[in-house]
């Protein structure tokens, strides 16, 4: 673990850097030491800059809490506080540059819960392999963000003819020179969404900076790959966004094709809406006998969620969905379940207003995009005592 | 390197001895020297050259074929990882070794959010500012860093982005690095005076990150 880091070291990694040699690099951290603690929750991907998921067993809430909330960096978190956060409009009628307090006093303040998801959650799961962070289940969350429309700044600074692309831009400048910005661009449809939020609170608290305060965009249904943090500039253009993050990056074939196929940029469109998904979040390890609730969350990005069905033993049986219904935001479901000793495999799989439902396998592509295959849960239960 | 001179090779006998003796057990020992020795410089070159941006992690949870790591070799030197031509050859083959689709998953670390608020504890900018001569602390960073971090410190060729950086505004990490140094960084404990550290900081303090490619 090295010191310009975004995350404090822990006492062991400091340890392992002041022991020197090759052990400073941060070369895998083990767990089980005596110094872990309960509260070390979010499970790392990557320290620097900080990657680290939820575990699934968090899930069972409607709410994500904000310390166990998924953090994605591309760049690492900016120093914020050096001075007042200011975020600039440009290429609107009425360019202006705003400080945080001015766009929530003259603009509504809109709160609403929606999923935030990174368009390479599950990753880990494509076979065969695929390079990035290498997620499993846990790089998505449901929050309570609070801010402004996007549109109201948009139309107060003027928009024109209503066409083009709203370029973003965070504070987290690249390492390198050569390491491409990251810039991204969202069509201004899209950012004219009256869900489209730039968001200063997440879960009624300020928005925390590894979470992308003070100002981060909230774009309801979409990849997080839109849901730009440490926002700092937004600029209306004709086109999208230039570089490798819009252009290359974060783009799948329209239709599967096989591991290895070239692929002619024509065939390639931007990762934008989530699909449908659920995860069990309990139990997730060995139960006793007895009547056990089965829960988990779901979500999809068009349309809502309609239906969980949990399959055990290869019986497929409906699950109760319950808690608060917003588009965008996920439902929690539960099912009963009389557990009996022995081995017993777990299923859980969603299905959408727009009758899209969870394949076993999602469709093999390159980046490891949007895996939403049903998973298999292996659950043993206790003898009778 | 199958004829290493005498003199050649017991210096590098000696860097595995000063690399080597903490190595972790990430694979299957080396049976000889040799693969010792191209061992114990891929793994320097690994954390000189790749974990200037990111964590070791980000590349050993990484499980891909010879033909991936080929690939993300050409993608992370073309993005500004300095690794000299040399070495390039020996740290794809320790990579495409070390972290194959059939080497075990290692448990990750677990880790605790930051709880502060991110921002720099009270007047800490206000303090490191008031008093410091920018003009002075500007021409420490064209005669010290700019080298290495760019013009604009936006990064440069050997030296990471430092605008905006939070290890600006952690003493324990603005320290480390810059008086004491780390990997190809040297130490400036010698060559800047607190006075000197400080204009520097309080300089680089108020630089406000523009992306160059927009």
């Amino acid at each position: 673990m090295d010191r310009f880091d975004d995350l404090r070291p822990s006492r062991r990694d400091w340890l392992a850097w002041s022991l020197g040699g090759l052990a400073a690099a941060g070369w895998t951290p083990r767990r089980g030491l005596a110094d872990e603690d309960a509260s070390r929750v979010l499970i790392v991907r990557n320290a620097r800059p900080l990657d680290a998921e939820t575990p699934v067993e968090v899930f069972q809430q409607y709410r994500t809490p904000n310390s166990q909330f998924f953090v994605r960096s591309h760049f690492g978190a900016p120093a914020v506080g050096l001075r007042p956060w200011t975020i600039e409009v440009g290429g609107v009628r009425r360019p202006r540059t705003f400080g945080i307090g001015e766009l929530q006093s003259q603009f509504p303040t809109v709160r609403r819960a929606a999923v935030l998801q990174c368009s390479g959650n599950g990753r880990s799961y494509f076979r065969p392999g695929v390079a990035g962070v290498a997620w499993e289940r846990g790089a998505v969350g449901n929050a309570e963000w609070e801010g402004v429309r996007l549109a109201d700044v948009l139309e107060h600074c003027g928009t024109g003819d209503g066409r083009g692309h709203v370029h973003l831009e965070g504070a987290d400048g690249p390492p390198m020179p050569r390491t491409p910005s990251w810039l991204r661009s969202i069509p201004l449809e899209r950012a004219l969404d009256p869900g489209t939020l730039i968001a200063f609170r997440m879960n009624g608290e300020p928005l925390p900076p590894l979470h992308g305060g003070p100002a981060r965009l909230v774009v309801p249904g979409w990849t997080g790959n839109h849901w730009m943090k440490w926002l700092r500039r937004i600029a209306l253009g004709e086109h999208e966004a230039d570089g490798f993050y819009q252009r290359t990056g974060y783009r799948m074939p329209r239709r599967p094709m096989p591991p290895g196929a070239t692929i002619p940029p024509d065939e390639l469109e931007p990762v934008t809406w989530l699909n449908v998904k659920s995860l069990i979040a309990s139990p997730t390890g060995p139960i006793e006998p007895g009547p056990l609730e089965i829960r988990g969350v779901a979500w999809t990005g068009r349309g809502r969620v309609a239906r969980v069905e949990v399959e055990i033993d290869g019986a497929w049986q409906p699950a109760e969905l319950h808690g608060p219904d917003q588009e965008g935001a996920w439902r929690l479901w539960r099912h009963t379940w009389q557990a009996t000793p022995g081995r017993h495999v777990l299923r859980a799989r969603a299905t959408d207003s727009l009758g899209q439902s969870q394949p076993d396998e999602t469709p093999w592509n390159k980046s490891g995009y949007l895996w939403n295959g049903i998973e298999s849960r292996t659950i043993e239960v206790a003898p009778h005592a | 390197m199958r004829d290493l001179d005498g003199r050649r090779r017991w210096g590098l006998a000696l860097l595995v001895l000063l690399l080597g003796a903490a190595r972790p057990a990430l694979g299957q020992e080396p049976e000889d020297d040799e693969a010792a020795i191209q061992h114990a410089l891929a793994e320097r070159s690994f954390r000189e050259n790749c974990l200037i941006c990111h964590a070791a992690e980000m590349t050993t949870s990484q499980r891909l074929t010879a033909d991936q790591w080929k690939a993300e070799m050409t993608k992370m030197i073309g993005w500004g990882a300095p690794v000299p031509a040399e070495q390039a050859d020996g740290l794809t083959a320790w990579l495409i070794a070390e972290f194959g689709p059939d080497r075990p998953v290692e448990e990750p670390a677990r880790v605790e959010l930051d709880k502060s608020d991110g921002r720099p504890p009270g007047n800490l900018v206000a303090r490191l500012t008031a008093q410091a001569d920018l003009q002075r602390g500007e021409s420490l960073y064209r005669a010290n860093c700019a080298n290495c971090h760019g013009a604009d410190a936006q990064g440069g060729d050997l030296g990471p982005n430092l605008v905006e950086r939070p290890s600006l505004v952690r003493d324990a990490d603005w320290r480390s690095v810059v008086l004491v140094g780390r990997n190809r960084m040297p130490g400036y404990r010698q060559v800047l005076d607190d006075r000197q550290e400080a204009d520097l900081r309080a300089w680089l303090l108020g630089l406000t990150y523009r992306p160059r490619d927009r």
